[in-house]
Parts: C-alpha cells; sequence; structure tokens
C-alpha cells in the first residue's frame, strides 16, 4: 500500500482501545540524565520530573488494585445483548454518524460484522448491489468487493488455461494412435510418413506449452482483461426486495431505504474484556428480562459459550477453555496487542501490531494448557505449521499455567460475595494474576541453509 | 479498508506460496507446498551425473516430461511415466557403492560381541586411508581407528570402507571372515529403533558437510560476561543519590498521604489522573504474568531423560581445532515415541546445555526428517503499542534533526510501502 | 512381472527393502512405494534423491502381509545362521567371484579405452576418405574395406587384454552389494522362513508390539522390549513381560488407529475404480496419508487423508486447518474411519492383556472383508462472500 494511504489509515486507527483519554499524550518515559555543570539539563529535569510526579500519582491511584473504572457510569457504555445461544451482539445502527458498533471496530477492531469478512459492511455492499446508491468509485470498495472482483478475473484466466489443456490433450492422444498404428505398418514409406507425423505434433506440443507459459502471468492478464462488479441492473428478486423499507413519508434523498441486518459479533473473551478491564460495555440478556448482567454473571455465561451445557460455579476447575483463552487474551491486549480470533487460519488468537487494515498478523497464538500431557499430536503440529507458514506468520505456542482447584475456588467463592466494585476488582486481578504465561516457538532449521 | 490477512489467505487458497523457492533440484527446499516429487531426470542433468547403461531417450518421448493431472488410458503416457520410472531405477542400479583399489580400506566388526548388553560395540578400521577419518572414530595407540556404528554404516554405505564379519568358529580353532555386504551391515549394526534413529540423522547431517560426533558428556556453558554498559558519570551519581531519589520519595509518599486521600474523595480527578495517557492506562491493566522459555535460570528443571542430546555438529569448516564448542547440539524425536517436549522440558534442557540457541530437535517420523529449533519470539513481554509510540518519537525525532542539519528536504525513513493497494 | 512375495528385513524394527528388483515390484504391481532412504554413491552429498534401502511404513508391511504379498524376515538371526555355516570355501568361492568380476571390470574398462581410441581412428579416417572422394569420386566400396578392417583391429586387440596386467590393479574395484540375495545359504535359509507360519506370526507379532508399545509413549512403563525377546522366547514368555503396567485404553485407541489406516489402503485396492492409485505418507502435508490417482513420478496427488475413530471427537479446528491446507495445495481433505460392526462387540470387546489385543489386531488384519467398514469422507471449503 502506498505510503499516503498508511498513513491516512494509521491516523482513522489511531487508538488502540475504545478508551477516551483527557489527555492524550504520547509522552517519552526516560527521566534525562542531570549533568551537574549544564543548568539546562536540570531545566529539562524539573520539567520531566514534574510530569512523571503525576504519572507516578496515576500510577499509585491505580495500583491500589482496580483494575479499570470510568468516570461515567451510564451514557457512554456500548449495548451488548446475548442470545440464548451465547452470542454476544451489538447492534449497528445506520443513520447515526458513528455507531456504537463502529466505535468498537475502530478502536481496537473488536468484533466482527455476522455477515462481512471483518469489519461491518453489508450495508454499504448491498446499497451498491440493489443500485440504491450513485456512483461510486473503486477506492470505496471494500475487500470483500475487491475479492469479487478478482476472482472474476481469475475464472476467466482459468477458463483461458483450461482451453490451452484441452488442446494439448488431443495432440497427446494423437502421438498416442500414431505409435499405436506404427506397431501394425511395416512398409518403410508408411514409417516415415508416420515419423514426420510425430515430429510435426510434437513440435506443436511444444508451440503450444510456450504459447501457455507466456500466459501464465496472472497480473498482464489482470491488465488486460477488466472485468466490473454489479453489472446486473435489472428487477429485484423477491428477497431483495424484502429488505428495502417502503415507507412513504421517508424522501428519496433518506439513507434510511434498506433494512440493518447485520450486527457485529464479540467473542466471549472480548465481551469480558470490555466489561471487567474497560467497563466499556453493559451486557443484556437477549430474551429474559432486561437486567444487567453482572460481571460473575458475564462470567458464567462466557465460560458456558464454550460447552452445551451450563456447569455450576462450584464445580469450576480453573482450567476451563474460557479461563484460559481469556488469560491469553487478557495479556497480549494488555500490552498494546490487537487480538482477534484466530478461526481463519485454524489456531486460537491473531495478534497484529497495529490492526487488519494496516498490516498483517505476525502472530498465531496456540493456547495450551500446560500441564504434564505432552505436546500434540506431530501430524496436527506439522499441518499447522504447514499453513501458518503459507501465510508469513509465526505459530506462537502460549502455554498457561494454572492455579490449584483449591485456589480458585476460593478465590471464586470470594468475588461472589464481595459486594464493593473496588475489591472485587482486586479479587479478579488477584485471581488473574495465578495464570502464568510462557511462550515458545519452533523455528524452522533447515541444514543446507545454516552451513556457512 | 483492506484485510492483509485476508489477501494473505486468497493467495494461499490460490495456492500460491509466498515464500520464494529456489529453483535448484539439487538443493532442498522445505518450503514447497506442492509435491516434492523428486525429478530424477532433471537431477542428473543439473548434478552432471553419467549413469551408465541409462539408455538415451528415444525421440519419440520429448525432453521434458511435465506431470499430469490423471492417468490416461493412452500409451504416450505409460511411455513417459515408464521413461521416468527408469531413469529412477537406473541411477539406483547403477550406482555402485565402492571404491577402487588405491582407496581401499577395511573394516571388521566382531560377531561374538554383539551378544553383550548395553555395551557399546565398535568396528575396528586398522589401517584408515583418506580425509574422512579425520573428522570422526576414536584413534587408538596403534593408529588403528574405532568407528561407532553409525560412523561405519555410514561409510559403508557410502562406499568408502569395506567391512567383514569376523569371528571364531565353532571350535575357536580358526577365525573366519564373512564380507557384508550392505543388508548384514544394517542387521549387524542397528539393534534398536534408536539405533536405527541415531543413524538416520547421523547420515542426513554427514552428507550436508557436517562433522557430527557423539556428545559424550555434558559441555560447560561458559561463564556469562557482563555487559557492562557504560554508566552514568561520578557527578551525575552523585546528583541522583543526594536529590533525585529522595525528592521521588518525597513526593510519592506526599501524594500517598495527601494526594490519594483527595484523590479518593474527587474521583473525576482521580479517573483525570489514570486517564492521562496510554501507558498509565497499560499499566492498569496488567494482570497475568509472563515468561518465556528463556527464563530457565531459576526454573525448577524436571526430567528429561526422553530428549537426550544425542551429537554434537559442527559446521563443514569449523572444527579445524579439537576444542571448538559445537555450533549445534541435536536431540532426536522420534514421532512414534514421544512427542514434542513441554514447555517445562525445554526450559530443563537450556538450563543444562552449553548454549540455548544451538539446541537442535531432529524429528523423524516414517522416514521424513525435520529440524525445529526451540526459542521465544518475546512477542508478549513488551508493550507493542508504546514500543510502537516510541518509535514513531524517534523517528521524528530523527527527522527533525536531518531536517535542521541539512536544511532541505528531510529523508523519511520508508517503512511502509509494500506495493499493495 | 513376476509376482512374488517379498521379503522384507525387520532391523531395528524397522522395515526395509534391499533387493531393486523386489522394489520394482513393490511399485508396480503391489502400489507401495515406501521411501529411500540410503545414501546414494553417485551423489553422496544430498539428500533428496537416496538410494536402497527403502523403508516401509508400518501400514505398507502390514497391507503386505496381509494380502499375502511380503514375508518377513529377522535379518539379525539370518545373518548369525548364515555366518556359522559360512566355511573358508566359501570365502575362496566368493573371493574368486569378485575376482572374476574384477578381471571382467578390467576388460570392460580396456575395451571402453580402445573404442574411443578406435572411434577417433574412425573419424579422422573417414575424414581422410572424405577428402580423397572429392578428387576421385569413389564411394561404396570404401566404406566395405573399411568394415573388414574395423573388425580385424577389434579381434587383434581383444587377443591382447586376456592377460591381466598388473599394472591395472588399481581398476579393481570392490563393490559392496545392498542384499545377500545369491549367496546361496542365505536364498535357502529365507526359504524356509517364508514357509513358516509359526514364524512368520511370532515376528509378526514382535513387530506390532513394538511399534504399539514402547518406553515413551505413555502406553507401558517396562523399559526393554526389544524383539530379540521374542524371537528366541515363545509367545508365552513375551506375555509375561508385556502386560506389566499397560494402559490398555491407550494401546486399544493405537491399534484402532492402526487397523483404520491398513483397512483404507486394503479398500482402495480392492476397487476396480481405484486399483491404481497410490498411497503415501503425508506427514508433509500434515496429515497421515496423501493419495495419488497414479505413480507420484508423474501424476500430482488428489486427496489428503486422516483417520479417526468411529466415535472420536473431531476438533472443529482441524477441519479448518484440514480445509486450509487442502485448498492451499489443490487437493481434498479427507476423513475416514472404520464403522464398527455390529453389538456382538461388547462380549468380546475386553481383552485383558496387551498380548491378548495384539493378538486380536492380527487376526482382524487378516480378516478378508475388512476392507468393506472404510468410511471415508470429503471435506471442501465452501467459503462465503
Amino acid at each position: 500500500m502506498s505510503k499516503f494511504n498508511k498513513k491516512r489509515l494509521l491516523s482513522i486507527y489511531k487508538n488502540p482501545l475504545p478508551i477516551d483519554l483527557i489527555y492524550d499524550n504520547d509522552i517519552t518515559f526516560v527521566i534525562p540524565q542531570v549533568v551537574a555543570h549544564n543548568p539546562v539539563s536540570w531545566i529539562f529535569f524539573a520539567s520531566s520530573y514534574l510530569k512523571n510526579c503525576l504519572e507516578i500519582s496515576g500510577q499509585l491511584i491505580n495500583n491500589t488494585g482496580k483494575v479499570h473504572q470510568s468516570i461515567d457510569n451510564s451514557s457512554q457504555k456500548i449495548v451488548v445483548k446475548v442470545s440464548d445461544h451465547d452470542v454476544f451482539k451489538v447492534e449497528i445502527e445506520i443513520g447515526t454518524p458513528e455507531s456504537d458498533a463502529i466505535k468498537l471496530w475502530k478502536n481496537g477492531f473488536f468484533g466482527k460484522g455476522i455477515l462481512s469478512r471483518s469489519e461491518p459492511t453489508w450495508y454499504e455492499r448491498t446499497e451498491r448491489r440493489l443500485h440504491l446508491k450513485d456512483q461510486y468509485s473503486e477506492k470505496d470498495l471494500t475487500s470483500e468487493e475487491i475479492t469479487a472482483l478478482r476472482r472474476n478475473e481469475r475464472k476467466k484466466f482459468k477458463q483461458l488455461r483450461e482451453s490451452y489443456e484441452n488442446q494439448q490433450l488431443e495432440l497427446e492422444r494423437q502421438i498416442s494412435a500414431i505409435i499405436d498404428r506404427q506397431k501394425i505398418v511395416s512398409t518403410k514409406k508408411e514409417m516415415l510418413e508416420m515419423e514426420n507425423d510425430l515430429k510435426r505434433i510434437q513440435r506443436e506440443l511444444e508451440d503450444l506449452k510456450l504459447l501457455s507459459q507466456q500466459n501464465q502471468d496472472f497480473r498482464a492478464f489482470q491488465s488486460s482483461h477488466k472485468v466490473k462488479l454489479y453489472e446486473y441492473a435489472g428487477p429485484l428478486r423477491p428477497d431483495d426486495n424484502a429488505l428495502i423499507i417502503n415507507d412513504p413519508t421517508i424522501s428519496d434523498k433518506d439513507k434510511r431505504k434498506l433494512m440493518q441486518l447485520e450486527y457485529l459479533q464479540l467473542m466471549p473473551v472480548e465481551a469480558f474484556f470490555l466489561q471487567l478491564a474497560l467497563d466499556k460495555v453493559k451486557v443484556f440478556p437477549e430474551t429474559t428480562g432486561s437486567n444487567e448482567l453482572s460481571t460473575l454473571e458475564l462470567f458464567q455465561r462466557c465460560v458456558d459459550s464454550y460447552y452445551s451445557s451450563t456447569t455450576p460455579m462450584s464445580r469450576l476447575a480453573g482450567n476451563e477453555k474460557f479461563l484460559l483463552d481469556y488469560a491469553v487474551y487478557h495479556h497480549y491486549r494488555s500490552h498494546g496487542w490487537c487480538v482477534r480470533s484466530g478461526v481463519k487460519f485454524g489456531v486460537d488468537f491473531l495478534l497484529y501490531e497495529k490492526g487488519p487494515p494496516i498490516s498483517h498478523a505476525q502472530y498465531c497464538l496456540h493456547v495450551v494448557e500446560n500441564s504434564g500431557k505432552n505436546m500434540e499430536d506431530f501430524v496436527e503440529y506439522s499441518s499447522l505449521n504447514r499453513v501458518i507458514g503459507g501465510v508469513r506468520k509465526t505459530l506462537v505456542f502460549v502455554c498457561v499455567d494454572v492455579p490449584s482447584v483449591s485456589t480458585f475456588q476460593k478465590i471464586m467463592e470470594k468475588i461472589a460475595i464481595e459486594k464493593d466494585i473496588t475489591e472485587q476488582q482486586k479479587l479478579w486481578k488477584k485471581l488473574l494474576n495465578q495464570y502464568n504465561i510462557t511462550e515458545m516457538v519452533y523455528r524452522r532449521w533447515v541444514p543446507s541453509r545454516n552451513r556457512d | 479498508m483492506i484485510d492483509e490477512d485476508d489477501l494473505l489467505l486468497e493467495e494461499f487458497t490460490q495456492g500460491k506460496s509466498s515464500i520464494p523457492s529456489e529453483k535448484n533440484p539439487g538443493e532442498e527446499d522445505e518450503d514447497q507446498l506442492d509435491d516434492e516429487i523428486q525429478d530424477w531426470g532433471s537431477f542428473l542433468k543439473a548434478s552432471n551425473i553419467q549413469i551408465s547403461g541409462l539408455t538415451p531417450q528415444s525421440h519419440i518421448v520429448p525432453k521434458r516430461g511435465d506431470k499430469g493431472f490423471e492417468p490416461t488410458a493412452n500409451n504416450y503416457d505409460n511411455l513417459l511415466l515408464q521413461n521416468k520410472r527408469d531413469i529412477m531405477y537406473a541411477t539406483i542400479g547403477n550406482s555402485s557403492r565402492g571404491h577402487h583399489h588405491k582407496n581401499h580400506v577395511e573394516a571388521f566388526w566382531s560377531a561374538d560381541a554383539s551378544s553383550n548388553e548395553g555395551e557399546e560395540q565398535y568396528a575396528v578400521v586398522p589401517k584408515p586411508k583418506g580425509s574422512a577419518f579425520n573428522s570422526m572414530g576414536i584413534p587408538s595407540s596403534q593408529r588403528h581407528i574405532f568407528l561407532n556404528f553409525e560412523e561405519i554404516l555410514y561409510l559403508v554405505e557410502r562406499g568408502s570402507v569395506d567391512c567383514y564379519l569376523i569371528g571364531n568358529t565353532k571350535d575357536a580353532s580358526e577365525q573366519k571372515a564373512l564380507p557384508m555386504n550392505l543388508q548384514m551391515c544394517y542387521s549387524a549394526f542397528l539393534k534398536s529403533s534408536e539405533d536405527y534413529d541415531m543413524f538416520y540423522v547421523y547420515s542426513y547431517l554427514k552428507r550436508y558437510g557436517y562433522v557430527v560426533r557423539r556428545a559424550t558428556e555434558d559441555i560447560k556453558r561458559p561463564p556469562t560476561v557482563n555487559n557492562k554498559k557504560r554508566g552514568p558519570g561520578l557527578s551525575t551519581t552523585f546528583w541522583n543519590i543526594m536529590f533525585k531519589k529522595p525528592l521521588l520519595t518525597v513526593g510519592s509518599i506526599f501524594y500517598k498521604l495527601l494526594g490519594a486521600p483527595l484523590l479518593a474523595v474527587l474521583p473525576k480527578l482521580r479517573v483525570l489522573l489514570s486517564r492521562y495517557s496510554w501507558s498509565t492506562l497499560y499499566e492498569s491493566l496488567y494482570a497475568t504474568s509472563y515468561g518465556t522459555v528463556l527464563d530457565y535460570e531459576n526454573f525448577k528443571a524436571v526430567d528429561t531423560s526422553k530428549f537426550k542430546i544425542v551429537y554434537n555438529l559442527w559446521k563443514p569448516n569449523n572444527h579445524q581445532k579439537a576444542n571448538t564448542p559445537p555450533d549445534f547440539q541435536v536431540i532426536i524425536v522420534n514421532t512414534n515415541l514421544t512427542s514434542l517436549p513441554t514447555v517445562d522440558e525445554i526450559k530443563s534442557i537450556f538450563k543444562k546445555c552449553y548454549d540455548h540457541d544451538r539446541i537442535l530437535i531432529a524429528i523423524l517420523d516414517n522416514g521424513m526428517l525435520n529440524f525445529i529449533k526451540p526459542t521465544s519470539s518475546n512477542v508478549g513481554g513488551k508493550n507493542a503499542y508504546l514500543e510502537g509510540i516510541k518509535k514513531q518519537l524517534k523517528r521524528k525525532r530523527n527527522n527533525n534533526k536531518s531536517n535542521s542539519n541539512r536544511g532541505g528536504r528531510s529523508n523519511k525513513g520508508s517503512r511502509g510501502g509494500k506495493g499493495r493497494k | 512381472m513376476v509376482k512374488r512375495k517379498i521379503p522384507i528385513t525387520i532391523v531395528g524394527n524397522r522395515a526395509l527393502v534391499f533387493d531393486l528388483p523386489d522394489i520394482k515390484i513393490l511399485r508396480e504391481e503391489y502400489h507401495v512405494l515406501g521411501v529411500l532412504s540410503g545414501t546414494l554413491p553417485v551423489a553422496p552429498q544430498q539428500s533428496i534423491f537416496l538410494s536402497v534401502p527403502l523403508q516401509l511404513s508400518i501400514e505398507e508391511v502390514l497391507y503386505l502381509v496381509a494380502m499375502g504379498r511380503a514375508y518377513l524376515i529377522h535379518e539379525k538371526q539370518v545373518t548369525h545362521q548364515f555366518f556359522e555355516t559360512w566355511t573358508d570355501e566359501d570365502t575362496e568361492k566368493y573371493l574368486n567371484k569378485l575376482w572374476e568380476g574384477h578381471k571382467k571390470d578390467i576388460k570392460q574398462k580396456q575395451r571402453e579405452i580402445f573404442e574411443k581410441r578406435h572411434f577417433f581412428l574412425q573419424k579422422t579416417k573417414k575424414k581422410q576418405q572424405r577428402n580423397k572422394q572429392k578428387t576421385e569420386g569413389l564411394q561404396s566400396d570404401i566404406g566395405k574395406e573399411e568394415g573388414i578392417s574395423n573388425h580385424d583391429l577389434l579381434a587383434e586387440e581383444s587377443q591382447k587384454e586376456i592377460e591381466v596386467d598388473s599394472s591395472n590393479i588399481n581398476l579393481i574395484f570392490y563393490k559392496t552389494e545392498d542384499s545377500s540375495r545369491g549367496l546361496s545359504n542365505y536364498d535357502w535359509l529365507v526359504e524356509i522362513i517364508q514357509h513358516s507360519d509359526g514364524f512368520q506370526r511370532r515376528m509378526l507379532f514382535g513387530y506390532i508390539k513394538n511399534h504399539l508399545i514402547n518406553k515413551y509413549n505413555g502406553v507401558v512403563d517396562v523399559s526393554h522390549l526389544e524383539i530379540d525377546n521374542l524371537i528366541y522366547d515363545t509367545i508365552d514368555n513375551a506375555v509375561a513381560v508385556g502386560t506389566a503396567g499397560v494402559d490398555l485404553e491407550k494401546l486399544r485407541h493405537r491399534c484402532d488407529r492402526l487397523i483404520s489406516s491398513v483397512r483404507f489402503i486394503q479398500s482402495i485396492h480392492s476397487r476396480a475404480e481405484t486399483s491404481q492409485y497410490y498411497v503415501l505418507p503425508g506427514l508433509k502435508f500434515g496429515s497421515k496419508f496423501v493419495v495419488y490417482p497414479g505413480d507420484p513420478l508423474r501424476y500430482h496427488s488428489h486427496h489428503i487423508v486422516n483417520f479417526f475413530n468411529w466415535d472420536e471427537e473431531i476438533d472443529l479446528m482441524r477441519f479448518v486447518n484440514g480445509g486450509r491446507l487442502a485448498v492451499g495445495v489443490k487437493k481434498l481433505w479427507v476423513v475416514s474411519g472404520i464403522k464398527p460392526k455390529e453389538k456382538i462387540k461388547d462380549a468380546e470387546s475386553s481383552s485383558n492383556s496387551a498380548t491378548e489385543e495384539i493378538d486380536g489386531f492380527i487376526n482382524a488384519l487378516f480378516d478378508g472383508n475388512g476392507d468393506k467398514e472404510v468410511v471415508n469422507f470429503s471435506v471442501e471449503w465452501a467459503g462465503f462472500g
């Protein structure tokens, strides 16, 4: 991507988390050295000292155990609904300049649009597809649309290649027929004729191969054959018609012509992080009642989402998949990484330094419990490695040490009875502290390349 | 918005491996996702090898045999296949294992000694000749050389040595010597599954030119060198001790006593301060504890008898002196016997080895051999966002410097362009 | 091509084949490829193109044995017996043969040198003739004359080389043969082994046991279970050694997986549509097998196969991973398993010892209808958007 583009992206997606900082200043944390005989350095020292005092006091306050607390409880929190099947949904409103869901996406890339590849773009694309929108330019195209374009191009390219292959097969068949005839024929003249035929077809085959090789370059093909999207502009299918809101009170210019079918789905770890660590969301069950879920209730919901049945709190062992996943998620999020689902590649998480639009994920995380049981089947590891290596990433094994069942249960019990929010936060932090993460990477070693 | 990963995935799905492959048929390319079934014809050509008895290709068959999709029912197809097979058979069949008289070296293996359990048996080479023996075997006082089983089998398989099975006749009156073929050598020298694995790895690495020797004893790690950075000068240290530290302590006590309660009363003020910057925010989020496999100093080691260091490896040109430490150390894992070592086992291995950066694990699975290196990338040890900001600031500072220095156009370090839209 | 039973040598619990003609039969008639694993003397500094011995995986071995196409040799014992019966006469004979071979080599070498010289002479003569031709205009007669004179020259030269010149000793080539086939006592011994059912059964038992149960894979704690113990002891003794501390559950699991793979190969080769297929180990592709529609030297593979037990839970991530991998290399990802027989199994399913379990496994192996139970599913990535 171009430099300009990257700069633009970096400014759009500036914030790693959906928190509004009061004073968003990028400060360095180095207290300059004081050189005793240089008075200017004293001044530098004094100013950064003051800055750092403020910082330290801020840290002090937060280090009394609170994970975080927001200014205002009600107005800024984003609403999340959880369905009976434990799907965490955030509504994507149309018409507002930046809906809550988009805020979550733009500040840390939380969630996934259920009808899109990652960023929720279904509405925009469907508007274009149903020709509800005016002209658009190529650079407005979403990732999905560009992929569709490329696929169309590739289809055409493949058709061309297939025709070459069919011709090749035909020639090979002819050669084989001649060889068969050669066995029966005996006169010298006919033999000679066949030799010539053979040579001729041989040459044709070589030429054909050369020609098809010249046409191997997909890029060249792309530039010479232009393909368009959304060419059909006839009457709408009934399914598409059902999507359009035919409200006579709305004028033509109004954007709200299409129903919004898409919502942003959050992973359980994301929902829990947003509530526990950042206090940015409030979660309501979709169907039963309107009571906001407490942190503990949300926790229960998240643990259960990995299984088909509910486990009572007292039976939890502390090494459930959600707990391992959350410990890892929390760790990397709190260390400035953008952490997203790794289902695309068959791993648990993907780590991005700045975010999916800016660069591809550098690391794939595979979460395992660090128990006495050995690491998996080598066949599985090898297959994972193949896929990950093919998309230029590093596979990182994240081994999580879990607390003993009694320790875990003790802390959980305390959390259950603790009414004060601050104290509860301290306990959650203490629980997380019991989980130790060890990273390991296996790098390929090739003997032929390491000789010198 | 383009999702870079989706693009990569799309490429991957199309079958384009993004790792560049080297088109040298003689060199191993592990990264090819496609079938690596070898093309013997191009290999022979590339290595300039003449095989006697290989009939010149009939003019019926074209020079370049491509791979087909599936067998078609025509003879042309069969001819191409037979041709490829013939090349392979001829190469194997006519590539004789042996040596000429002037390079003749004999080795002897005792048939009687094989019944001793647990004791290592050696082959004896009474008159060693040639440079191969410089880096293998154990010399004796009488210029004989004793070879380990993997060494002798490698030499026999290569054709460098002629081996005889010797032993006494039933009445111990005469000695007989049976010339051993490859099949006999394998059976006599390799007694167990582990022996086979050891030989396979040995042979593989020797072919690439490495010097491979048994790791009979632990090599002591060199004492760590203290990296003495240039510390602050005397005057600044004085200043720090006398003034900076006390000031900070006083300041913090002050804030603890007065500031904290005050701020507790005014929640808005507190949040004001905690929301001061990303660094304070992140600081408040840290909760889990972290480590990598490189944190083994204070680690309590677990049992690693499954993962013994078997071989020491030196790069081809690196074994001049007898005491140079090995470039690599090899542990052998047979996937039928064990799975990969856990984190604790890796840490324990690192703790007692010479250099954790030189540990290799050779993974054997049904005749396929792969090597991996356990390490850590320290991903979760630092804060990625804050590091990114620091880098940005540094760059800005450098640009400003170069701006003011040159007064002309600044030379912004370009880290952006990947050439993609 | 003659279809005969292939001898498989068991060394260090690996199955090896040393003879090139056997390897050809395995490849062309039985569609078993194995992996070549020995240094190729002509190019000893690389590891991609290797030579004999051919290493076979346990699935391939069990497949061949179950179909009656191969038999096992415990090479160590055979060599031992062969050595015992080897006499000084045999040594004489062997050395003479080598020497004869050397003499032949010397002859060959001298002939090659002669021919090279001869050819050069020919060339220069022809050139001279052609020049003469241009001036004199004669043609065919000269050719005939040349033919006769060449023949004489050849006869003359070949008379000379029959006396072996000692200065040619450097041309002697000490060759290490690949296998023992052709050595008189050896062939006879191996014939006996081939037809001794008891011995074959014991070898099979030992080979399978050592593959399934060993030091570190958590199936058993006993540390010395070498195949040697089984050859020289009876099976009853082996039972006593083998049951101590065996995790039967794990053993059963491994047996099930193993038989699934063998049955798969059997089912591929028993059906007409797939009888030309080749099944190879698929570690490079992160799977158990890779299936080719024809000889891999010439064709690309179409399927990647993994095995699961009938009621084993498969992690969804493996589907994702498998699908991705397969699509990336333009193949299909296949999941294969064996459908269990009806409820009769419950009554006899619990074996009480490792020996019973393995014996049961071997019996099942030779059960001719086995391949009817194999069920395969392919998984294709559909994608959306």
